[in-house]
């Protein structure tokens, strides 16, 4: 619900929304499949199943945090090459207000 | 020849205007470009005042992101050499023309300036020495050359070597070893200059904010990213292109071609 309202106010893009609202959406049906990942984490060779379930969320938030420190890295390229580029804009508009006066 | 010598600065108010008084009295005729930083003092109008260009950063960026602004615009408008100098006085500008002779004679695209060959009255920090020996050592080995100072940003670089930096392949703080290493896989030569470095004017290093053993980490890690990089710096740097987005920076009208950003400037 969270995730939906943070899309709709325009606070969280439909494409970031992804992960998280996958990740909900398994949340919410974990429960109902309690009987397969207990038989799933006995074949893996967890003793305790409730591990093997933590063991997936937290591979889950792993992938939601490395998709940001992705999206970060892009986003800070592309500042640095926004700033790089005022930089030299403004320095050619001041060369020629100086040579118009 | 149309040479630029780009000095990145960050807070140099106190040094910036007797470097530049200093480079003009020694090469009048030569193009003087100030990369202010995003610096909080008067740094960038006190270059201007002292006749120089100043590209003005909104806002810190680093040091290695400074200079590749320089150089995106020396390839813009159309240099054929630039000739990084620190804002803080320490490389004393009588070392310039060495440099320029081995990029403009020898046909060398980096000439580096380096104060292991040259004569130096200051003294290295212990700590930075290790690491400059180690990074040393690693550059000489993987460029297979002898490389005595690749922490050295006192360089000239050939506009061939300035359109490869001004695309993806410029680290935006220190370039070091790893960029020397880049630029060795993609085919570019260099050769290391002796030059002079005196002691710091005044105010304080820009080294010292950097966490040293962060430092070798990260020098570490992107001198193995150089070496997976390899092949697809061989084939000719453009491993950075495959981003559309980067590429476009340097694709703008004139940004390859020499003779075109020179036309518009006189038509100016």
């Amino acid at each position: 619900m969270t995730i939906v309202s943070l899309v709709h106010h325009k606070r969280l893009d439909e494409q970031y929304a992804f992960l998280w609202l996958a990740a909900g959406v398994i949340m919410l049906l974990a429960p109902l499949a309690t009987p397969l990942l207990d038989q799933l984490s006995k074949a893996l060779g967890f003793h305790y199943p409730p591990a093997f379930v933590l063991l997936l969320a937290f591979l889950g938030l792993c992938l939601i945090n490395l998709q940001s420190s992705v999206v970060i890295s892009r986003l800070n390229k592309h500042n640095k090459q926004l700033a790089q580029r005022l930089a030299i804009i403004d320095q050619r508009l001041r060369e020629m207000e100086r040579q118009k006066s | 020849m149309r040479i630029l010598i780009i000095i990145p600065a960050y807070n140099e108010a106190e040094n910036i205007s007797s470097v530049i008084s200093e480079v003009y009295s020694m090469y009048p005729s030569t193009d003087l470009l100030v990369v202010d930083d995003g610096s909080s003092d008067a740094t960038a109008a006190l270059a201007e005042s002292a006749g120089a260009k100043v590209l003005r950063l909104p806002f810190n960026l680093g040091y290695g992101a400074a200079v590749q602004t320089g150089m995106i615009y020396a390839v813009e408008s159309g240099y054929d050499v630039c000739v990084l100098l620190d804002g803080d006085g320490q490389m004393d500008p009588r070392s310039i023309s060495a440099l320029i002779d081995q990029v403009a004679h020898y046909r060398v695209d980096l000439a580096l300036g380096s104060r292991f060959l040259g004569t130096t009255d200051y003294t290295i920090p212990f700590g930075r020495r290790i690491g400059t020996l180690l990074f040393s050592k690693l550059t000489s080995f993987f460029t297979r050359q002898q490389v005595t100072d690749p922490t050295s940003g006192f360089q000239a670089i050939n506009r061939r070597l300035m359109k490869f930096f001004a695309r993806d392949n410029y680290p935006a703080d220190y370039p070091d070893a790893d960029t020397l290493i880049k630029l060795y896989f993609a085919g570019f030569t260099m050769r290391e200059v002796p030059v002079t470095i005196r002691p710091r004017l005044r105010g304080k290093s820009m080294h010292n904010s950097v966490s040293s053993l962060y430092y070798i980490y990260k020098m570490l890690f992107s001198i193995f990213i150089a070496l997976t990089q390899r092949r697809m710096l061989a084939d000719g740097g453009h491993h950075a292109t495959r981003n559309q987005d980067t590429d476009r920076q340097c694709q703008l009208p004139g940004a390859d071609d020499d003779r075109e950003p020179r036309a518009s400037q006189t038509a100016r």
